[in-house]
């Protein structure tokens, strides 16, 4: 089966020029929580050289002198417009898997003339959204990430590259000029190994001897070789398998000293991992609390962490911040500047398999049930965080630190685009 | 065989454990279907449903809002302060009221010809027609399919600037 790989380009900078026509040529990037560093970047500012990854501050002076514009990020804005773009690929096939934000694969059995597919792709979701999206089409997941590649960074493809309808000679002439590091899965770390193997090239990689692979690296690099030859061993997931652990975690926009302060945030971090864990229809057995403060500061440094356990597994948010705030006074330790918490619920499982606890009685379960689903439907139609446990608090001097949001033009009444009547 | 014999209790009493309250439960039926007393609902079995304004958009994934600012469109009934729902899925044509990017910002207007060249036009005397330069031509953002207007009472005190609570 023909797999396709659909990606936006330059998601983030994309979504916010969707709907602010002045940053139309402009230089645009986009900056990590606490506006730190540049996790997004438009086509104009990769050509400034600006990498990703950079701190803002150090190419702030420069950035601007070109008239660059740099954003916070506005994740409500980039949610809203993923879920459109993922629904609108969805009507191009049966088989999609959502693989991020920014990217879907669909599976494309018994599809013809694929480059006509895919540039009728292309046209859609850019007349629906304004987002302009890349196609690639190859027998395996890892060659049709090269393919959407190929797609992107070539503009004689025009968007569209379809690797199945190339010659062996084509294909090899295409790969054997693409750098090893663009395959998936290779890392910085794996291709500078490679290279001392004498593996350089895509080409090299996939004539390499996968067993010499998989003993000099892993089973999984060994099969990133077999599906460069063709051969699929990765299938396409249309469900996301339940998470085994739920992370939430931020660094904060403000140095936090007082333990209160530091409750504050961990009781929020927990409020939105039982809402998560709940999505999932899961219990948690254990919940990890940490607290640290920054290695990039000066300053008397302390990271701790504890796992506390839960007698029964729950979703219910007030024990499970219960716990974590316990943990956290565990932890705490006066007179640090801390930079950074969160909290990680392990020990999931299934809610129907969750054994029945001897020592709590059937009515406070139902009570606990009954509370959750109500906390869960009132964020639902309020937004999230409206309604959370007396501990959390969204507005503490923890909050990220974000300057240069952009309105939330697709998600709230008062954010919407204004138009000269 | 005789066993040894133990030495015997004075007194055995056996302690039961007991929660320290238990809840007394009385099961009552529930009929999730509503049995009422009276006569039933004449109409039960021709209910509808409610009508939802969402069903007047073609296009869910592609259909976006927007706040009217000005008084150029009022001759074809756009007030400042609309809501004006826009469909970026429709092809625009001739005579459609449209969002149009002109100068790097959104205007609102209708596409329409003067002497035969293509114009943005304003339903307004005050405001002239904007021509569309036949080379670059302009960026049409999407087609204005419903405008949502407050009446009346409602109106007054009542912006788009109060929709924050």
């Amino acid at each position: 089966m023909t797999i396709a790989l659909i990606d936006v380009n330059n998601f983030y900078a994309s979504c916010e020029r969707v709907f602010n026509p002045a940053l139309t040529g402009c230089p645009v990037v986009v900056l990590s929580n606490n506006d730190g560093c540049v996790v997004a970047r438009s086509a104009e500012a990769k050509a400034l050289g600006i990498p990703m990854g950079a701190p803002f501050f150090k190419i702030e002076k420069e950035f601007r002198r070109h008239g660059g514009v740099a954003l916070s990020s506005n994740y409500p804005l980039y949610a809203d417009m993923s879920n459109r773009v993922m629904s609108i690929l969805a009507d191009f096939s049966p088989d999609q898997e959502v693989y991020s934000i920014d990217e879907c694969f669909l599976g494309m059995a018994g599809c013809r003339d694929l480059a006509s597919i895919g540039q009728n792709i292309r046209q859609k979701v850019k007349q629906w959204t304004g987002l302009p999206v890349c196609v690639g089409f190859a027998p395996t997941k890892t060659l049709a990430k090269l393919a959407n590649h190929v797609a992107k960074k070539r503009p004689e493809w025009r968007g569209v590259c379809d690797l199945t309808a190339l010659s062996p000679s084509e294909q090899d002439g295409l790969i054997g000029g693409t750098d090893v590091a663009e395959v998936w899965g290779v890392g910085r770390r794996i291709a500078a190994r490679l290279a001392s193997m004498d593996i350089t090239s895509v080409r090299q990689l996939r004539d390499a001897n996968p067993a010499r692979i998989r003993r000099a690296f892993s089973v999984v690099l060994e099969r990133t070789v077999v599906e460069l030859q063709g051969t699929s061993c990765l299938t396409l997931e249309d469900v996301t398998p339940p998470k085994k652990q739920i992370m939430v975690s931020r660094s904060f926009g403000n140095p936090v000293y007082a333990l209160q302060d530091l409750e504050h945030a961990v009781g929020a971090f927990v409020s939105r991992a039982a809402e998560k864990l709940r999505g999932q229809n899961s219990c948690a057995g254990s919940i990890l609390v940490f607290a640290q403060t920054s290695p990039f500061r000066d300053e008397p440094q302390y990271a701790r962490s504890l796992t506390v356990p839960i007698a029964t597994a729950t979703d219910d948010a007030l024990t499970l911040t219960k716990a974590a705030l316990t943990g956290l006074a565990a932890i705490y330790r006066d007179g640090y500047a801390y930079a950074k918490a969160g909290v990680m619920l392990s020990e999931l499982v299934e809610r129907e398999r969750v054994p029945q606890d001897l020592f709590m009685r059937e009515q406070q379960r139902e009570k606990s049930a009954a509370l959750m689903a109500t906390l869960d439907k009132v964020n639902a139609r309020f937004g999230r965080g409206a309604l959370t446990t007396g501990a959390a608090s969204a507005q503490g001097i923890w909050r990220m630190r974000q300057r240069k949001k952009s309105p939330c033009y697709s998600t709230r009444w008062e954010d919407l685009i204004r138009v000269k009547g | 065989m005789l066993l040894p014999s133990l030495p015997r209790p004075v007194s055995f009493r056996l302690h039961f454990l007991t929660p320290a309250e238990v809840s007394e439960r009385v099961a009552c039926p529930i009929f999730t279907t509503g049995i009422r007393a009276g006569f039933p609902s004449p109409a039960a079995d021709f209910e509808e449903g409610r009508l939802d304004l969402n069903d007047l958009i073609q296009h869910r994934e592609a259909t976006f809002f927007a706040w009217c600012e000005g008084d150029s469109m009022i001759g074809l009934g756009l007030r400042d302060g609309d809501l004006l729902v826009i469909d970026k899925a429709a092809t625009p044509e001739m005579g459609d009221i449209v969002v149009a990017e002109i100068n790097a910002e959104f205007t609102v207007k209708r596409l329409g010809r003067i002497d035969g060249k293509p114009h943005l036009l304003p339903a307004n005397p005050a405001y002239p027609p904007i021509p569309i330069p036949p080379e670059e031509g302009i960026q049409v953002w999407g087609v204005v399919i419903r405008v949502f207007t407050i009446q009346g009472r409602a109106r007054r005190g009542r912006r788009y600037d109060d929709c924050a609570d």
